[in-house]
């Protein structure tokens, strides 16, 4: 269920984000003040409160979600939002000559997005993408509060059921670092399998 | 007499509304190789940019054969810039590709070719400039001498009308600083119509039709080329 909630919330965010940057690029100066009250609001506020807020809100707008969508939306909305500045950090350490370049090649604004800025963009946020993920797959244990069987609250289960509260989050908690420490790993050796002179500073 | 490829009428140009360049009006005839001389911070570059309309003229006017391409809407420009082959200051290659990428993707996203046949085209003209043996490096992996080189090729493969190289040498060792001349003669005998902003007297001497000085934004001289002038300019 862990596992399951980071990578839904987690792709939520990427679609987000991804939307935001592509509005942000070609929009002018009015659409990217909407898109930065929204990054403000979800990263100046606590994930728990969002959620919260969500699930026990929400209803009383006629919005009912169960414990799963309602974290998943919630998760997903506070990422997208730390995702499109992991982007926006990303494109703005692209010099601005690529860009400048690639008009003067006669490439179209469309051309310089999918060819020259993304592909670019992209290696450089791996690493903050990276960090995001396994951020959520933590971040994911606030689920537990409202009530949803994810890792953290099936500890709380084994405690009750044992009352070995000790040995219970300790168990919840080597799982945790497991999970973190596989995708660390894993994403490093994408990382090495993808990397291209000129963009390995992030490969160890 | 030979037609008129470019014509540059009071132009003024710069960064948000303030000018670099002002009232700067000459013109480039068809095969004519015109040099660009004048000390730094003089607005050379921004002149290139602004032919290449990558920087808005504050005023006058830009003809490029017979279209005045200040009045073009936006959308028109890739068209035009594409028919200019512009050689950025230091090569500036797309690092997250390999060198026949860079010369291949113009070629395949401004002027359409497909992927194969763009490779094709750009494995050519590295051959033709005897680098074909770094077609599948990554601009880090080359020397600053060989980014510009290929840079010089990219602009070329568009087989553009005027081609436009801001400081070919800039920042280059000596022996690769040699070795890009080399390429730029070679290039200047295809016969191709011309402007090199340079510092260097040997392209000065040897592939000059034509000389604009330049000094604070201005062309103080326009004219075949002479000793005095670019004393002149650079030591007052």
């Amino acid at each position: 269920m862990t596992i399951t909630i980071t990578t839904l919330s987690f792709s939520l965010g990427f679609l987000i984000s991804s939307t935001l940057t592509l509005i942000r690029f070609f929009g002018g100066g009015i659409v990217s003040i909407p898109i930065k009250i929204y990054i403000d609001v979800f990263r100046g506020t606590p994930l728990l409160v969002q959620l919260l807020l969500i699930y026990f809100g929400f209803p009383s707008i006629e919005i009912n979600l169960d414990a799963f969508t309602a974290s998943v939306i919630a998760i997903g909305l506070n990422s997208g939002a730390y995702q499109a500045e992991i982007m926006r950090t990303a494109i703005k350490g692209i010099p601005e000559d690529q860009v400048m370049v690639a008009k003067a090649l006669g490439l179209k604004d469309r051309h310089i997005y999918l060819h020259i800025v993304m592909p670019q963009a992209l290696r450089n946020a791996v690493p903050g993408l990276v960090n995001e993920f396994v951020m959520l797959l933590k971040e994911s244990s606030l689920a537990s509060v409202i009530g949803l069987a994810e890792l953290t609250r099936i500890g709380e289960y084994m405690m009750s059921a044992t009352f070995r509260a000790l040995e219970a989050f300790t168990i919840v908690a080597l799982i945790y670092l497991l999970l973190s420490y596989t995708f660390y790993f894993t994403s490093r050796r994408v990382e090495k399998r993808f990397a291209i002179p000129g963009f390995e500073r992030w490969v160890r | 007499m030979r037609s008129r490829l470019l014509r540059l009428a009071d132009v003024t140009s710069g960064y948000s509304g303030k000018p670099v360049i002002m009232d700067v009006s000459f013109t480039v005839f068809e095969g004519e190789k015109v040099v660009v001389i004048g000390p730094n911070g003089s607005g050379k570059s921004t002149l290139l940019k602004t032919i290449l309309m990558l920087i808005e003229p504050i005023k006058g006017s830009i003809i490029f054969r017979d279209v005045d391409i200040v009045k073009l809407p936006k959308s028109e420009l890739p068209r035009i810039r594409v028919r200019m082959g512009y050689v950025p200051q230091e090569g500036v290659l797309f690092p997250h590709m390999k060198v026949v990428d860079n010369v291949a993707l113009p070629l395949r996203l401004a002027l359409k070719m497909s992927k194969a046949e763009a490779r094709k085209k750009a494995l050519e003209y590295l051959k033709l400039f005897d680098i074909h043996d770094l077609a599948y490096r990554y601009p880090a992996q080359l020397s600053g001498g060989q980014r510009q080189k290929v840079a010089i090729i990219r602009a070329l493969a568009l087989e553009p009308e005027l081609l436009l190289l801001d400081e070919p040498t800039l920042n280059l060792d000596p022996s690769s600083r040699r070795d890009v001349l080399e390429v730029l003669y070679n290039v200047a005998k295809l016969g191709k119509s011309m402007i090199v902003v340079t510092h260097e007297m040997d392209v000065v001497n040897k592939i000059s039709d034509k000389v604009i000085a330049m000094k604070s934004g201005r062309v103080v001289y326009e004219g075949s080329f002479n000793e005095s002038i670019v004393k002149e300019i650079y030591e007052t």
